[in-house]
């Protein structure tokens, strides 16, 4: 095969994600720390899944118009760095193929560079021995070699090839990498989706399976969050939309201040609106099933959605159903936080939309895009709160133009929480709240405990299986046989302790109530003048989160 | 020959030794305890109650009412002084904290009608306790060294904004209950830990024109700007004022030695009148020097 047609195109893509899907979980557990946030696999494969969506859409007699609409899901779908810069390759690959009909084997190289230089634009500060790298030198390989490549399947597998060279080299060029005995997870992704295409030109069909999208993936890890010994803690998120029927009476006898005095008896966080004869209905109950069978005394639902609250689930209902259009304002607050509490503390200090999301579920471009509209400002500041969340927020800023929008680099919740305090967004400009951002970041150090899942080699210190350890600002500091011990030595190892006044602590879900107190003597018996601030995070992961200012 | 007396009232803080070494009076205020009868807020601690007490009062739950200085004090207090044949000079509490001030107006514009040729000046400090304390020992001095009451009252108005004052507050629970801070409600969000640098701004009024992480930052930050503020500290006094928090005034002024040498550091209770609306733990600094800005 010397020439690719949209149909060709579109079938490659389609095996593509076939093999990412096969490869996620695989590429999660590339994970630099021994921790299980790993999600670059799950990210990548969420960006072509809004692709393959988008492409179906697309006129197969055309590869540029296969390319195009592929590239607009993936950008749109794209979650974390890995995805972002994934995304931005196939927007580079879609421009390069502009115009044609079919590709040939120069054409078809001459957009791969192009997807490979769109890659790097994507990024700020490109690092080598990452994803860029094993695109480079993968695509650099074959425009110098152009002469030796006859068909599709000879430049798939050279392409392949070379990427995977790259890829098995990117250790030594990032270091972190190397002590942590992994390749780059990124250029993984990105090899798994070249593999794949490459076995279609061969005809070779990958077995189709289940990618239950990113708000899923959590339940295939090992740390299940719910299972045999948990018990029912926060009840179900419920929603849904009910169609009031005249058979039962429905649009005369229904009233919809009865059913909330009734909810309240059974649950809380009731949001219930009637349009016409339509009722839609959010209610947080440990008993779903009363609920429902209120409300099936009057009619029929047209949706529905249960979810159990102690897995992270989506209000997915509500932002669907825009119950009051908001009115503009002049300036608001996007922030992203990776549970409710957290939402509710951030929605406190002024957030007015919050992004489900988090180390462990990075959210889309769309996911952005949504919550910008919902804000509804003349100018909006956004708090991605993660290094992987960063640039998915600025390619959303970027797509967006009803509002001025102002992406804060900030890399945790803590660094948002700390700022937030701050901020006066109702009287000081957009540029006098970023300098109050950096100036507070800059004061800040954020530091984490976790637990290893594997024994490792971190930054010069030996880790066992079950140690807790400590990471600040993306280092690991020390590794400890209990918590306590480990958030100590945590706070002793940074330097300016003495002259530092307030430490913030999230506690995660698992932490009890005698690890607190146990916690908060030693930080007073440590550091006398110290003021603790607690704050219930529930966060997973992480069971100790802090914020020393 | 006739000279002026000199009268503050019940926030100015002076208590009976100091008004007697500069010979200074004051107008009291009122002030009652929960459901109590109300009493002249006294400078003197004689009422039943000691600093501590009152703050007590307030951690229990108990709501301190304060009321501004009868028409009769001013009455009783000023024609005394002029009976006496002495004019009057009045340092009252910021206007912008407290209406004594427009009371005493009246009440002189009427006594000075009664009494040709006399003089009541009642002037506005634009600020409280221990900035209207230095205020009055300044105007006392002035006196002492033979200054008429206009070329007293000159000086304090040609010098008026260079009495500074910085405050910071245990919690922000007090000042939200009284009303008592001009800064808009987001300005603090409802966040722990988040302290507000307090300043008497040109207007008197208690302005929380910044922000501080923590209680410590906080201390010392309000170190640091008053000793940029001030001017020629090696011969003033420093005041430094609590309300029932001595262990942290004590850390102010361990604070303040490490970087600079004050004449003197005088360290005092903050009275009822004012910690009732800033609440136990408040600490401030008051300093002469520059002209405060906002």
């Amino acid at each position: 095969m010397n020439k690719l047609t949209g149909k060709d195109f579109k079938a490659m893509i389609l095996n593509g994600y076939r093999d990412i899907k096969l490869q996620y979980q695989r590429i999660n557990d590339l994970n630099v720390f021994p921790v299980p946030d790993g999600d670059t696999g799950t990210n990548i494969t969420a960006t072509m899944s809004g692709g393959i969506k988008s492409m179906e859409k697309a006129d197969e007699s055309k590869i540029s118009d296969v390319a195009e609409k592929l590239a607009m899901g993936m950008l749109l779908g794209a979650r974390g760095n890995s995805g972002v810069i994934v995304s931005q390759f196939f927007q580079g690959l879609s421009e390069g193929l502009h115009g044609l009909k079919t590709a040939t084997i120069p054409q078809f190289v001459s957009a791969l560079n192009a997807a490979t230089k769109k890659a790097y634009e994507a990024v700020v500060h490109p690092v080598e021995g990452t994803i860029l790298t094993v695109a480079r030198e993968g695509t650099d390989y074959l425009s110098g070699h152009i002469g030796e490549i006859g068909d599709f399947e000879i430049l798939f597998t050279t392409l392949l090839r070379e990427m995977s060279i790259s890829l098995d080299n990117t250790p030594e060029l990032l270091p972190v990498l190397k002590e942590a005995g992994v390749i780059d997870s990124g250029g993984a992704g990105l090899v798994a989706i070249i593999e794949g295409m490459g076995k279609q030109v061969k005809g070779e069909e990958l077995e189709e399976t289940e990618f239950n999208g990113p708000q899923n993936s959590i339940n295939t890890d090992e740390e299940v969050p719910f299972d045999e010994d948990s018990e029912l803690e926060y009840g179900y998120c419920t929603e849904f939309i009910l169609q009031l029927l005249n058979a039962k009476n429905g649009p005369k006898d229904f009233d919809l201040k009865r059913m909330i005095s009734f909810l309240e008896t059974i649950g809380d966080s009731i949001v219930a609106l009637r349009q016409r004869n339509i009722v839609k209905v959010h209610v947080h109950t440990k008993e779903p099933w009363k609920a429902i069978q209120y409300a099936q005394q009057f009619g029929e639902f047209i949706t529905f959605k249960m979810e159990n609250m102690s897995i992270q689930h989506n209000e997915v209902l509500l932002k669907e159903m825009p119950i009051e259009p908001k009115k503009r304002v002049k300036r608001a607050i996007v922030a992203v936080a990776p549970s409710r509490e957290i939402a509710e503390l951030f929605r406190n200090l002024g957030v007015s939309e919050i992004i489900s999301g988090g180390q462990t579920m990075n959210p889309s471009a769309e996911d952005f895009v949504r919550a910008f509209e919902d804000a509804n400002a003349d100018e909006i500041l956004v708090f991605p709160n993660n290094s992987n969340i960063i640039l998915t927020a600025e390619q959303a800023a970027k797509m967006y133009e009803k509002s001025q929008i102002t992406v804060a680099h900030t890399k945790s919740i803590v660094e948002c929480y700390s700022a937030l305090g701050m901020l006066d967004i109702g009287d000081l400009s957009m540029e006098e709240n970023l300098a109050i951002i950096e100036e507070t970041r800059a004061n800040l150090v954020s530091c984490e405990v976790s637990t290893a899942v594997r024994d490792s080699l971190n930054n010069g210190i030996a880790i066992k299986e079950g140690d807790y350890i400590g990471i600040s600002r993306g280092e690991v500091k020390n590794a400890d046989k209990t918590m306590l011990e480990c958030a100590i030595n945590l706070l002793k190892s940074i330097e300016d302790i003495e002259d530092r006044s307030v430490i913030t602590v999230f506690y995660g879900s698992a932490v009890t109530d005698e690890d607190k107190a146990k916690l908060k003597e030693a930080i007073k018996a440590n550091w006398h003048m110290m003021e603790v601030v607690e704050v219930d995070g529930k966060q997973n992961v992480y069971p100790l989160i802090f914020a020393v200012e | 020959m006739s000279t002026f007396e000199i009268f503050i009232d019940s926030t100015g803080e002076m208590h009976r030794a100091e008004r007697e070494k500069y010979d200074i009076d004051y107008c009291p205020m009122t002030l009652s305890v929960g459901d109590e009868a109300e009493v002249p807020a006294s400078l003197d601690y004689d009422q039943g109650y000691t600093s501590h007490d009152y703050y007590e009062a307030l951690r229990a739950g108990k709501r301190i009412f304060t009321a501004q200085v009868r028409d009769s004090v001013f009455e009783e207090k000023f024609e005394g002084a002029l009976k006496r044949n002495n004019d009057v000079l009045y340092i009252s509490c910021s206007s912008a904290l407290s209406k004594s001030v427009d009371a005493a107006r009246k009440v002189a514009s009427a006594l000075m009608a009664k009494y040709p040729g006399r003089k009541i000046v009642c002037f506005d400090s634009l600020i409280a306790c221990y900035g209207q304390y230095d205020m009055a020992v300044r105007a006392a001095k002035l006196r002492d060294e033979g200054k008429s009451l206009d070329e007293t009252v000159a000086w304090l108005e040609a010098n008026k904004y260079r009495f500074n004052q910085f405050c910071t507050v245990e919690s922000l629970k007090w000042l939200k209950v009284a009303g008592r801070v001009k800064a808009s409600a987001a300005f603090f969000g409802d966040i722990f830990a988040v302290k507000p640098i307090v300043i008497s701004d040109r207007a008197g009024n208690n302005n929380a024109f910044k922000k501080v992480k923590g209680r410590k930052a906080s201390l010392l930050e309000i170190v640091r700007l008053a000793v940029e503020a001030a001017e020629d500290i090696e011969h003033q006094t420093v005041y430094i004022g609590h309300a029932d928090d001595e262990e942290t005034a004590a850390f102010l002024k361990e604070e303040l030695l490490k970087v600079c040498k004050p004449g003197e550091i005088y360290v005092g209770p903050l009275g009822p009148i004012i910690g009732s609306t800033t609440g136990p733990g408040t600490v401030v600094i008051y300093v002469f020097g520059k002209e405060v800005a906002i």
